[in-house]
């Protein structure tokens, strides 16, 4: 068996020998060959395989628009080590989670004058977001001897002018928390002064950094903050490993270059969460990847599951990994050949099944290509393809699926079905950014959907089935309590979204601060359950007139009428304001097509369209209520 | 491996990194000859060149190397 090494991605497929040519290929083409770029960013690309990749896109980027599949972001790189040689591989790791990356790098280890300087690049770029990947060699920790007098069972905490250092950075960058900063955890040195002492001693390096990380961690969201965990990284690879002291002495490299394609992932994973392209559903093949062996065959008593069976665990463990993935909001879906009364035979009688049939929002279990299963799930769920990780033990039905849907994110798995859950978790598929309880629910709420499309079939027509879900809401204007779940939806939302207009989270904020802001949070239930907060409204005032800067939904409440819902509230709330006009502008997106007619639907009446946007606007005196099923709190 | 054979992967190791596809080497070829060779990527090319070969490399050693049979004598020393 090789051995499972994190060093060398190894949840990714090996790259084909054909790679060179397919680079060129796409260099060769005028088309947009997005999707083609996406297939080959998903392979172990070497450092020169990224670069390869990352010249070619940008050759691309210049001939044609490339397609919807990929969202731009605009990162700054300040450090005080040297990073310009791994920046193009850089980008080429980004293609792997969809973002098209464009790097601006500050002057070589001015991390203070950049911050401060306004015309430094850093500060005059647009950017979406600014990375500051300081090395420990050029943090002014405090001398390792000074505390030696007092050393010893003190808490260790970080001296005030490296906090200070530290606030100024991200203040400057964040320019007001209009962008992201991503700060990254600083590792450990290989080295210990004193040996295991280090771990006491208060001013040892150890401590500092260890004092420095945890101030990171307890940086507020809402300063803007983002944090990329190099520390644990370079843990995870191993120390004597991350540091090459050669490569340091010869150009001040902050670890080791052989790691770029590691590290590139790391942050290519954190950007897509930014960009809302984290996956949501996690699905599982059966056979040999839940339990060992095949239900068909060996029966109930023949598969293996059992406790204190070193191969029973580990599918127990596999299990157990699921079921924490669903706990945290991933949907939980079921892909495999087999009959489905096998199938679920498990789920309902063997006493050692973590993952119970309640824990699994869509069970297809037949003899259909594994493909289309996928499809299926996606539509079911109504989500994308993109949201979607395949487990499979079977290395000939994750060849298919990847070939047939490259959209889906499937990890290459070991074969000892031990090392499951690191290659699943490895990948980095569900990275996030943030917490919500929104978040928390989130699986149960897919579940309650499918529950509902099932009433639904059931009900004679629309209306009857919109009553009987006996719909309830509440809506309050923005508030500390929502506002994680706010920013999450207004960065995430792409096809209920009129705008597409992102914000963070210190602009949120300023909103909620702004007399001249009015902001509308919707939350959602229904009998089968709690659907949290599925709506997101802005408006702008001009004298007596409210342009809607953001109108967005969450798509699991579609043709609820709860459009209709909020533009009752929109319309009460204007005349308590003695706002006379509503205006409204749809932007087109690759993504939002299915709000086109969301303005004349309402009665809005069109005022002009300017660069395929389209402007709508409605006088409150004209609005007529439509009486949507949907009580308010 | 022999020389011919080590020059041969340098060679496709070199176009990569260089972004050269068309790249021929001779071992008589210097840092000078090559376009893009730099102190820079000369790391990175050394990095490529570990991998590749299963070698690690000295700062002496890095320092020493000045062309093309440089890198080709090394690599055969550290692998026999």
């Amino acid at each position: 068996m090789k051995e499972w090494n994190i060093q060398s991605c190894p949840w990714l497929p090996a790259t084909p020998d054909d790679f060179r040519e397919r680079c060129r290929a796409i260099g060769e083409t005028d088309d947009d060959s997005t999707l083609e770029m996406y297939r080959l960013a998903q392979f172990a690309l070497s450092n020169n395989q990224l670069n390869s990749l990352a010249r070619t896109f940008l050759a691309q980027q210049k001939k044609t628009q490339t397609s919807q599949l990929l969202k731009p972001f605009r990162l700054g790189l300040v450090s005080n080590a040297t990073t310009g040689l791994f920046v193009e591989a850089l980008v080429g790791s980004c293609l792997r989670f969809g973002i098209a990356l464009t790097v601006v790098e500050a002057h070589f280890g001015q991390v203070m004058q950049e911050a401060l300087d306004p015309d430094s690049p850093i500060n005059k770029e647009e950017l979406d977001g600014v990375l500051l990947a300081l090395d420990y060699r050029g943090i002014n920790f405090k001398d390792v001897l000074s505390d030696v007098a007092n050393n010893g069972g003190y808490e260790p905490s970080l001296a005030d002018d490296i906090k200070e250092y530290i606030d100024l950075l991200i203040a400057k960058f964040s320019q007001n928390g209009s962008r992201v900063v991503i700060v990254q955890t600083i590792p450990q040195p290989t080295d210990a002064l004193f040996g295991s002492y280090d771990a006491r001693l208060v001013s040892s390096i150890q401590r500092q950094i260890t004092a420095f990380n945890s101030y990171l961690a307890t940086l507020p969201q809402e300063s803007g903050t983002t944090v990329l965990d190099v520390a644990k990284l370079a843990n995870r690879v191993g120390l004597d490993s991350w540091h090459d002291p050669i490569q340091w002495n010869f150009a001040k490299l902050p670890f080791s270059q052989k790691l770029v394609p590691l590290y590139g992932d790391y942050l290519a994973r954190l950007l897509g969460a930014i960009r809302g392209k984290s996956r949501k559903c996690l699905v599982l093949d059966l056979d040999n990847t839940l339990w060992g062996g095949v239900i068909g065959d060996d029966g109930l008593e023949g598969i293996m599951l059992d406790q204190g069976n070193a191969q029973g665990e580990a599918f127990l463990a596999i299990q157990r990994t699921a079921l924490n993935l669903r706990n945290r909001g991933i949907v939980l879906a079921v892909c495999s050949k087999n009959d489905e009364k096998n199938g679920r035979l498990p789920f309902r009688k063997h006493p050692d099944m973590i993952l119970k049939e309640e824990h699994i929002a869509v069970f297809l279990a037949n003899w259909h290509d594994k493909a289309s299963n996928l499809e299926e799930i996606a539509r079911v769920l109504n989500i994308g393809l993109d949201s979607l990780v395949f487990l499979d033990d079977n290395p000939a039905e994750r060849a298919q699926v990847r070939e047939a849907l490259p959209q889906v994110a499937v990890p290459e798995l070991p074969d000892d079905p031990a090392y499951y859950p690191r290659a699943l978790l490895a990948g980095g598929y569900f990275e996030s950014i943030a917490y919500t309880p929104d978040d928390k629910q989130r699986a149960e709420q897919y579940q309650a959907n499918s529950q509902r499309t099932q009433l639904q079939s059931s009900s004679r027509n629309i209306d009857e089935f919109l009553q009987s879900l006996a719909m309830k809401a509440q809506v309050s204007s923005f508030n500390q309590l929502g506002r994680s779940r706010i920013v999450q939806l207004i960065n995430k939302t792409n096809q209920f979204n009129l705008t597409t207009r992102r914000y963070t989270e210190a602009q949120v904020i300023a909103m909620e601060r702004d007399d001249t802001v009015f902001t509308l949070q919707v939350r959602l239930q229904d009998r089968f359950g709690d659907n949290g907060m599925i709506s997101v409204v802005i408006c702008r005032t001009t004298g007596t007139v409210w342009d809607i800067d953001i109108w967005l939904m969450s798509c699991r409440v579609l043709k609820r009428r709860v459009e209709e819902f909020v533009l009752e509230q929109l319309i009460t709330e204007a005349k308590k304001r003695g706002i006379t006009v509503l205006r409204g502008v749809w932007i087109p997106s690759s993504r939002n097509d299915l709000v086109k007619d969301h303005y004349p639907n309402l009665n809005f009446k069109p005022l002009k369209e300017e660069n395929g946007a389209t402007y709508w606007q409605l006088a409150v005196k004209d609005y007529t209520p439509t009486n949507p099923p949907i009580v308010m709190e | 491996m022999n020389q011919d054979e080590i020059l041969t992967k340098i060679t496709e190791i070199m176009r990569e990194t260089f972004n050269s596809p068309t790249l021929e080497l001779t071992p008589d070829m210097t840092a000078k000859d090559i376009k893009g060779w730099d102190s820079m990527k000369n790391i990175w090319l050394i990095v490529a060149i570990e991998e590749a070969f299963g070698v690690k490399l000295s700062t002496s050693e890095v320092i020493s190397i000045e062309s093309v049979t440089d890198y080709i004598n090394l690599i055969q020393q550290k692998q026999s």
